[in-house]
């Protein structure tokens, strides 16, 4: 066991090259598919492809690698959701996570620390108990929670009851977890780059090469770079990606802000949630705080932090954890989500344009999908079939009716 | 009671006080200090090195930077963790710990880590402890122990809430060292207002001497410029705010043009063990002994890669110390650097290859290659010194690119945007003269809106040599808050990671509690030499705010939810009313037992306070007409007198909200919206007002105005009958109509409506009689009711509450509204998609069901289950005082909205049957409602 433990293993990390994370490539003229944006959707595409043989794979990204959304996400895994379509969905894409580090053979320090929302009126817990249904009827761990239960799991929250929002129960879901972002990224990256994917930062695709109703390839601003097959997974992006085809998406793009504290002893080891004050906070292993929320009101690409936001994380996670006045704020950044008007995302093909596929629409829920979502949009290359689980999230349910409404994604909850 | 040795200090020590000697315990111990004493430089008087263990290899550290930016004097103070000691006042009896510790800052369990280092490489925790998965899980509770820094302590005694306040001013000028002061007077010269901001306690910044000292004074002379001292700002937010975060209160500053001349700082030098105790930066040094008369050590040994080692090292020693020798990377010298050295009998050695400090948990000599030699000099102080790192925090937060400075050789901002001007060290300005001239330049331009500055900065580059590395047995700290030595970062680089924004989150560096201000410069530097690229290549990382840390209490300000309350509030109270929060309301959950109350009100009369239901006061020409549009009913064939139902819809024909519009007279309505969106709608009426400005339609939102009481129960009529002139019988005031008249004397308008499925009247009036009016009903022995049995009564009645019963995506057909579509009107909001849900088929379908008496109550949204799978849930369910069985209303599919259709509901992980009925089961026909 002690190979597995780590000393032997990591020599051999260290010194191949084969093990490197990132390599230089020369873009080709011509791929099978070419997949716009580095992020931990376009390379878990990209690992997923090349397992199934499928490797003559570009991925481009504008910037560095992992740079977008994926850096900037906190990183709950969870698959509590509320609708009966993405529940099953994001239960598959956890369970692909549990297995992840050592398919990528990099410990990517998945915690499942598990997951408390917590109601602090009748009308939040009404729409947890549905949660809580839903979920164990669709196999995944969810159930209601008092008091007691929360304040053996975080004794550090406020529970008194004279406020005027107290915690009154939550939706408690154990297997839900909190991954290192970054090491995902570079996991996937790795392991495409292994089985031949090229993977090339700072290039930015200014157009797609369009001829009648098939998308035939990319250009950069140097070199045009056929393929069979262009994947959209620009997430922030992804709709000025589509409008290069001429197809609009019903995606508007809006910040989401996140703040981090300075390391603190362990005093918090589950992701606490609440849906009345639209906070969550979690502390890592390093020992910070991670303070989330839903996304800004308005539609924006500035990743500028904002006052107003940072001012309404902390003075509502303050309500849950008092005790955190004196301690202090290390840093807060923001990242792009591109948001859909039912909280689901939009995976497939698009009606009418060949040769285009999306996996956009991830707003803040995109991080804990990433793994399902590649691997089944690597299955529909593969076999040109759309698999099941992805079938409800295709564009054209905007236009036939079926829209989901999915209420517990984290700013669906801020708005109804 | 033992008396406490005092360490004798120098004669120097600008802020202490002599004559009020002070005291606090450090770890349990005592500490002697005067008042004017940091606790860093009480400490360092007392002799005590070790203040600290470090993040990963939990090594002793002790005071490094003296300006609170480094991580090494992070300390609990008064159960408040991670206080940096070298910049906190002590106050009498203040209670010190040392953090990351076990058992004693001195003998640290965990610092065998650091022996294990050879294990533990840059990430080394990707690479390891994840086959098979338990391990992860078995090791990570250690690393969690192990990481982290201070301990919160939930009763700790919270600092005091600080207000938020916003400030206006023309220029604002953040640092007053030689160049922003210059830069403020010559502002201000202009006849321009200036606000003029440094986080130290006085103006002239760090290095202090005459000519900032006459600055200083024409600068407090000058009424036009506002001094904030001690205010550091820990923000740049768009557009061109600033945040101060001062002692007493956090200000929000709207500048219309930004100065920034913050600076530069020393960082430290890479060396071997360069986090040794007694390795300090220069300046800190100085700054004990000039400010506190503290001694940091008695011989010290000067590192330096720059002429500034040489003023320092003269320096120390004018204040008593040592200096055992000063150590030179740089191989040429000019003669008038040394020559005074000389003099005072420092010797220099020049062209030093490689340097170590050495000692256990303290430096105890320095080690160093020169002349193809090893040599060790025995010291108590290594003084890093003239390694200097811009403050550009938030030069680059306020939208500055950045470009390479030869004299600092190191990435400085540049191209500021238009509002934003730099000046100072923090551009690499490094002359007296040229800082002063620069500052006035820039003062000039800021206020004179010509920002046209030509100005050549003298070029002071040395000779940019560093400290080769030649014995790596030992680390060489870069990042001292993550413990990252310069072989972690060589390390990653091979490994692939060669983008400074990815290099940064693999190896950690500038992810610490000092967020790269001691060591971002020599990161981006050994980077560069480690990659090849240039610095400028590999730009910076993205420096995000806080630029200082700041508590969340202080960002945070006076907390408090906005709540909102009923003119009948403290009547409730008085009533001992149980209260609960209803959207964003105050309201009485219950007086009495809730089936109590549900069972006066059917037998008997019951009053409950409406006041918290919106109200719109609606009239113009166009009144109708503008109705019309927003509601899916048709109201403009209302009659008046007359009050109709109605509900609007979004554009996407889902359901916004529901309530009663009442007809007045030809051109007036009286409208009642949800309690919880009556802002929301009265934004959504003036939006559509709006769109079309030649509507005559006046509206007034009356919602605070007047309150509302509505009574109900078959009594009811015998109660209201006796305060009214007005005919209330069933002939002259039938169900829904409305009539304006006086209950005592109250002018009112009066509805027939009946939510809880009684007779009932809803009587609006002004709110200043509310309690007037309460009580001339209460005191007729007349039972309050609270919502839990208003929620009952109008459950039993199968009255729909908006955002209860209705989600986001319900549409009118949804809750039986089918008669719209054969609505005669042009057009509404949401006509269009509702039309084209009724020709797609409806999918879903609000319906009662009853449950078997035995069955427990489902809770409001349990989950609803066909032949195995969840296809709709409970919206709302209760037990009925009425047959005692289980009822409520459920979103179903559309195929099973079928009366007799039997469901099962998910109660306790058992199933139970229900029943489904498409009619209420309270008084169906409405006959209690219209008698």
């Amino acid at each position: 066991m002690h190979q597995s433990i780590g000393i032997e293993s990591m020599k051999f990390f260290q010194d191949s090259q084969q093990n490197n994370f990132f390599d230089n490539h020369e873009i080709k003229n011509a791929y099978d598919v070419v997949i716009i944006g580095g992020g931990v959707h376009g390379l878990s595409l990209a690992h997923y492809l090349a397992k199934l043989g499928i490797t003559d794979v570009l991925v481009l990204d504008q910037g560095y690698i992992g740079g977008g959304a994926s850096a900037r996400t906190t990183a709950i895994l969870r698959a509590n959701y509320y609708t009966p379509e993405a529940i099953p969905f994001f239960r598959e894409s956890l369970k692909l996570y549990e297995t992840l580090s050592s398919e990528l053979e990099l410990n990517l320090l998945f915690n499942q620390i598990g997951r408390l929302d917590i109601g602090h009126s009748e009308s939040a817990i009404y729409g947890l108990q549905t949660r809580a249904d839903f979920n164990r009827l669709l196999n995944v761990e969810s159930y209601m929670v008092g008091p007691n239960e929360i304040s053996e799991l975080v004794p550090a929250m406020d529970l008194r009851e004279n406020k005027l929002y107290p915690v009154m129960a939550a939706l408690y879901h154990p297997t839900a977890g909190v991954i290192r972002h970054d090491a995902v990224v570079w996991g996937y990256a790795r392991s495409a780059k292994r089985m031949g994917v090229h993977i090339v930062p700072f290039t930015k695709v200014i157009d797609l090469i369009v001829c009648r109703n098939r998308v035939s390839g990319i250009k950069t601003i140097n070199k045009e770079v056929s393929a069979k097959i262009v994947v959209n997974a620009t997430a922030g992006w992804a709709s000025t990606i589509a409008n290069m085809a001429n197809i609009k998406l019903p995606i508007t793009t809006h910040p989401l802000q996140v703040a981090v504290t300075e390391p603190l002893k362990p005093f918090l080891d589950t992701t606490v949630s609440s849906a009345n004050f639209h906070v969550y906070a979690y502390q890592t292993d390093r020992g910070e705080v991670v303070i989330g929320g839903g996304v800004d009101a308005y539609p924006s690409y500035s990743m500028r932090s904002s006052l107003s936001s940072i001012h309404h994380l902390v003075s509502n996670t303050l309500k849950m954890f008092p005790m955190l006045r004196d301690v202090r704020l290390l840093r807060q950044w923001s990242g792009l989500c591109d948001m859909t008007p039912d909280y689901a995302p939009i995976i497939g093909r698009v009606n009418g344009i060949d040769g285009f596929l999306l996996t956009c629409g991830w707003g803040s829920w995109g991080f804990k999908a990433a793994p399902m979502a590649g691997k089944s949009v690597a299955e529909l290359i593969f076999t040109g079939k759309t698999p099941e689980l992805i079938k409800p999230f295709r564009l054209s349910r905007f236009s036939t009716g079926k829209i989901l409404n999915e209420r517990a994604s984290a700013p669906a909850a801020a708005v109804h | 009671m033992s008396k406490i040795m005092r360490t004798d200090r120098f004669p120097t020590g600008e802020l202490i006080d002599r004559l009020k000697p002070i005291e606090f315990t450090f770890d349990g111990k005592k500490v002697a200090a005067y008042e004017g004493d940091t606790l860093g430089s009480a400490l360092a008087a007392q002799n005590i090195k070790v203040l600290s263990r470090s993040f990963k290899y939990h090594r002793p550290r002790g005071l490094m930077c003296v300006s609170g930016k480094c991580p090494n004097c992070l300390v609990e103070v008064n159960g408040s963790p991670n206080i940096r000691a070298c910049i906190t006042t002590v106050e009498n009896k203040m209670n010190v710990k040392s953090q990351n510790r076990w058992p004693s800052v001195k003998y640290d369990v965990f610092s065998v880590i650091d022996k294990l280092h050879w294990l533990l490489p840059v990430g080394f925790y990707y690479k390891s402890f994840y086959k098979p998965r338990f391990i992860w899980n078995l090791v990570r509770p250690i690393f969690r122990k192990a990481g982290g820094l201070g301990r919160i302590n939930p009763k700790a005694k919270s600092i005091l809430e600080k207000p938020h306040k916003a400030v206006f001013t023309e220029i604002a000028v953040v640092g007053a060292g030689l160049s922003g002061l210059s830069a403020a007077l010559s502002a201000a010269e202009q006849g321009v207002e200036v606000t003029l901001i440094d986080q130290l306690e006085h103006l002239g910044g760090n290095n202090k001497d005459l000519l900032e000292e006459e600055l200083v004074r024409k600068i407090i002379a000058k009424k036009s410029i506002t001094i904030i001292t001690g205010a550091p700002v820990f923000g740049f937010y768009p557009p061109n705010l600033i945040t101060l975060d001062t002692a007493e209160e956090m200000i929000k500053l709207h500048c219309e043009k930004i100065i920034i001349a913050t600076g530069s700082h020393e960082v430290p030098i890479i060396f071997e063990s360069n986090d040794l105790p007694g390795v300090m930066l220069a300046s800190g040094a100085i700054k004990l002994l000039k400010l506190y008369g503290a001694i940091p050590g008695n011989d010290a040994v000067i590192i330096t890669e720059s002429n500034e080692g040489y003023s320092q090292a003269l320096e120390l020693k004018n204040y008593g110390l040592n200096v055992v020798a000063v150590l030179d990377s740089r191989t040429e010298i000019e003669p008038q650097l040394s020559k005074p050295l000389e003099q005072a009998e420092i010797p220099v050695f020049t062209d030093v290859k490689s340097i170590q400090a050495i000692g256990t948990d303290y430096i105890s000599s320095i080690k160093f290659y020169y002349a193809d030699n090893w040599r060790y000099l025995d010291c108590d102080l290594a003084c890093s010194s003239g390694r200097l790192q811009p403050a550009l925090q938030l030069a680059l937060q306020a939208g500055c690119s950045t470009e390479f400075n030869s004299n600092l050789n190191t990435l400085v901002p540049s191209e500021p945007p238009k509002q934003i001007f730099l000046t100072g060290g923090l551009i690499g300005i490094s002359d007296k003269n040229d800082s002063s001239n620069h500052g006035k330049t820039v003062g000039l331009a800021a206020a004179t809106n010509k920002p046209d500055l030509k100005f050549n900065i003298k070029d002071n580059s040395t000779n940019n040599t560093k400290f080769t590395n030649i014995c790596s047995k030992n680390k060489r700290f870069i990042c001292f808050c993550e413990d990252v030595t310069s072989k972690d970062l060589s390390q990653a680089i091979k490994e692939g990671f060669t983008d400074i924004q990815i290099l940064k989150r693999y190896s950690t560096i500038t992810m610490g509690p000092c967020q790269g201000k001691m060591c971002l410069t020599n990161f981006i530097r050994e980077s560069s030499i480690e990659t090849g690229s240039t610095q400028a290549e590999l730009g910076l990382t993205t420096l995000r705010p806080p630029v200082e840390p700041i508590t969340l209490g202080s960002l945070a300000g006076p907390g408090f939810i906005p709540i909102k309350r009923s003119p009948l509030h403290s009547k409730h109270l008085e009533l001992g009313a149980k209260m609960v929060e209803v959207g964003g309301w105050i309201r009485p959950y219950s007086y009495i037992e809730a089936l109590t109350e549900v069972s006066i009100v059917r037998n008997n009369v019951g009053i409950i306070d409406v006041s918290t239901l919106g109200k719109l006061d609606v009239r113009g020409s166009d009144a109708a007409r503008l109705l019309d549009f927003i509601y899916v009913n048709k109201m403009s064939n209302l009659k008046i007198g007359k009050v109709r139902y109605g509900v609007m819809c979004l554009e996407n024909g889902t359901i916004l909200d529901d309530g009663t519009v009442a007809r007045l007279s030809d051109d007036r309505f009286f409208i009642t919206t949800t309690t919880t969106n009556i802002e929301m709608i009265e934004s959504w009426f003036k939006w559509w007002l709006a769109s079309d400005t030649n509507l005559d339609v006046a509206l007034v939102n009356i919602t605070s105005e007047h309150a509302a009481i509505n009574i109900a129960g078959p009594n009811t009529r015998n109660i209201l009958q006796g305060l009214t002139t007005t005919d209330i019988s069933a002939n002259k005031f039938p169900y829904m109509t409305v009539k304006e008249s006086f209950i005592v004397d109250i002018p009112a308008i009066i509805m027939r409506i009946g939510f809880v499925g009684e007779i009932g009247w809803e009587i609006h009036f002004p709110s200043i009689y509310a309690e007037h009016l309460w009580d001339e009903l209460y005191n007729r022995n007349v039972q309050a009711f609270g919502v839990e049995a208003q929620r009952i009564l109008r459950l039993e009645k199968g009255h729909v509450i908006i955002n209860q019963d209705t989600d986001s995506l319900t549409n009118p057909l949804e809750i039986g509204l089918d008669h719209i579509i054969g609505s005669t009107k042009s057009d509404y909001v949401g006509k269009n998609q509702i039309h084209q849900q009724y020709n797609r088929g409806i999918k879903r379908k609000l319906v009662s069901f009853t449950m078997h008496e035995k069955s427990p109550t489902p809770q409001d949204g349990s989950a609803i289950i066909h032949r195995g799978d969840p296809i709709g849930r409970v919206t709302s369910a209760r037990r009925s005082p009425v047959n005692q069985k289980p009822f409520g209303l459920a979103i179903l599919p559309y195929n099973l909205s079928i009366k007799g259709q039997e469901v099962f509901i998910l109660i306790n992980e058992d199933l139970y049957p229900a029943k489904v009925s498409l009619e209420s089961i309270y008084d169906p026909n409405g006959t209690r409602l219209r008698a």
